[in-house]
């Protein structure tokens, strides 16, 4: 039920946190749970902790698949 | 591993569904409670997509429970196809089930360290869940070396029982650590001495739980879900699209999770007898839940033998339409798919319900549990209400208001 949406990393910030983006919503979230984060790598974010890191290929893929849902779907 | 309260920035909403609930408080009850569950139709996404892939892409759509979603979609996808009687089910099931349990447990582990503690106002802990993550983490590649656990058919299973053990043991050394502080309580005498020492953040919020007007509100009178066989879900699903929308079972609604996993337990049964259906029962539950996974996954890790993955060949000859429905345990209860191959092997459908739709129903466990409750002010309709969500874990953000 809870889709596992990349977002973007797009800066790192002190104590252990992120700028994201998601979806061009930018937003805040903790990276206390993935280690060696980097400017341009993909996360998937639940209720403001990254809880795993993608590659971009993979990210890229997940990024297609829910492009692809009906409209009412998220 | 859902938060109850105002949490609904753009970006969680984003990632997926919600549950909105909103309350009439009249006459020191709860005169009304309208739960509603905006779903991501996620499943819609496999569609048009052959077998395999969709088996591959299904544990990327979902953050929280991607092992049981792939495994569901895989089991869904081997009885469209007519795999299963092939199969080494007797050697594939146990590894599969450990795959779940794992994922089952880092999951109620989240919500001992950082949902808990949000609830008593206390900071989350997200730190403490590296040891268990890295215990869970070592599952998967301690049965199927290759990663191909959640492939159709089955993987190349290579069980690796020294290092099962050895995450085993971790999963067990953090629960004491971090959760229980000691050994878990087995009764409600256990279990209340284990609150008032408040060692933990679960015994805090066990303390809490217990207090004379909070232990048995919330009760709902809603039966357990039960039903495991993957022949009823896709009775269930196969004959009504929505059924997610409005999930029954003999109908009425149904409560699936660690109380329905757990009811015989005897802490469970004792906090019942004691304190009946109501916030301390599920708690009590949960930690029963939490307490027997490592116990449970060192008995189902002596039934484990090696297997090799299934010969399709017979299966890659002309593609045959069929449906399937495949079901896989996660931490909140029992999810389902369904779907219907095309001629050419491609999903032409693809139906599924999960947990938070049988828990978070508009006349499930939530809304009935809600509905007619005592609670003496509209703030205090909030807060026992945000723990009731708490105890029923949703798997997407929540919204309490009052009307």
């Amino acid at each position: 039920m809870c889709l596992a949406v990349p977002a973007l990393v797009t800066a790192l910030l002190p104590d252990d946190r992120a700028t994201v983006s998601l979806g061009g919503v930018s937003s805040t979230c903790s990276l206390e749970l993935v280690e060696g984060v980097a400017v341009g790598d993909y996360v998937i974010v639940h209720v403001g902790y990254a809880l795993s890191r993608l590659d971009a290929e993979e990210a890229e893929r997940t990024l297609a698949l829910l492009a692809e849902l009906p409209a009412d779907a998220a | 591993m859902g938060h109850a309260g105002a949490h609904g920035s753009p970006m969680q909403l984003s990632g997926g569904g919600a549950v909105s609930v909103r309350l009439a408080v009249a006459g020191g009850r709860i005169a009304a409670a309208e739960v509603a569950a905006r779903r991501p139709r996620a499943v819609a996404a496999l569609v048009g997509r052959p077998a395999d892939e969709a088996a591959r892409l299904a544990p990327l759509l979902f953050s929280l429970c991607g092992t049981a979603q792939g495994l569901a979609v895989a089991r869904a996808c081997e009885a469209a196809l007519g795999l299963a009687p092939g199969m080494d089910a007797g050697a594939h099931e146990p590894a599969r089930g450990l795959l779940t349990d794992a994922e089952a447990l880092e999951s109620h582990g989240w919500q001992a360290v950082v949902e808990w503690p949000a609830l008593l106002g206390a900071p989350p802990r997200p730190a403490a869940l590296r040891d268990l993550r890295a215990a869970t983490a070592a599952v998967a590649p301690a049965l199927y070396p290759a990663g191909d656990g959640l492939r159709i058919g089955g993987g190349a299973l290579r069980p690796d029982p020294a290092a099962l053990d050895g995450a085993l043991a971790r999963m067990s050394d953090w629960l004491e650590t971090q959760v229980f502080g000691g050994p878990p309580p087995g009764d409600a005498d256990a279990l209340a001495a284990w609150a008032a020492g408040g060692r933990t953040d679960a015994a805090r919020l066990a303390a809490r739980l217990l207090a004379p007007d909070l232990a048995g509100w919330g009760a709902c009178g809603v039966g357990a879900l039960v039903e495991r066989s993957a022949e009823w879900f896709a009775a269930a699903l196969g004959g009504d699209a929505d059924f997610a929308a409005r999930p029954h079972h003999r109908d009425a609604p149904a409560l699936t999770g660690p109380l329905e996993r757990q009811a015989g337990h005897p802490l469970v049964v004792s906090a019942t007898a004691r304190h009946g259906d109501g916030l301390a029962r599920l708690f009590a539950a949960r930690l029963a839940d939490m307490a027997e996974m490592p116990r449970r996954m060192a008995g189902t890790v002596t039934a484990l033998g090696q297997a090799d993955p299934t010969d399709r060949r017979a299966a890659d000859g002309p593609a045959q339409a069929g449906t399937g429905c495949g079901v896989a345990e996660t931490a909140r209860g029992r999810l389902a798919h369904w779907l219907r191959l095309d001629g050419t092997g491609r999903l032409a459908d693809a139906r599924m319900v999960a947990p938070t739709d049988w828990n978070f129903a508009a006349d499930g466990p939530l809304a009935r549990g809600l509905a007619g409750a005592e609670v003496p002010d509209a703030a205090a309709a909030v807060a026992r209400a945000r723990l009731l969500v708490a105890m029923l874990d949703p798997c997407v953000a929540c919204e309490i208001d009052v009307v």
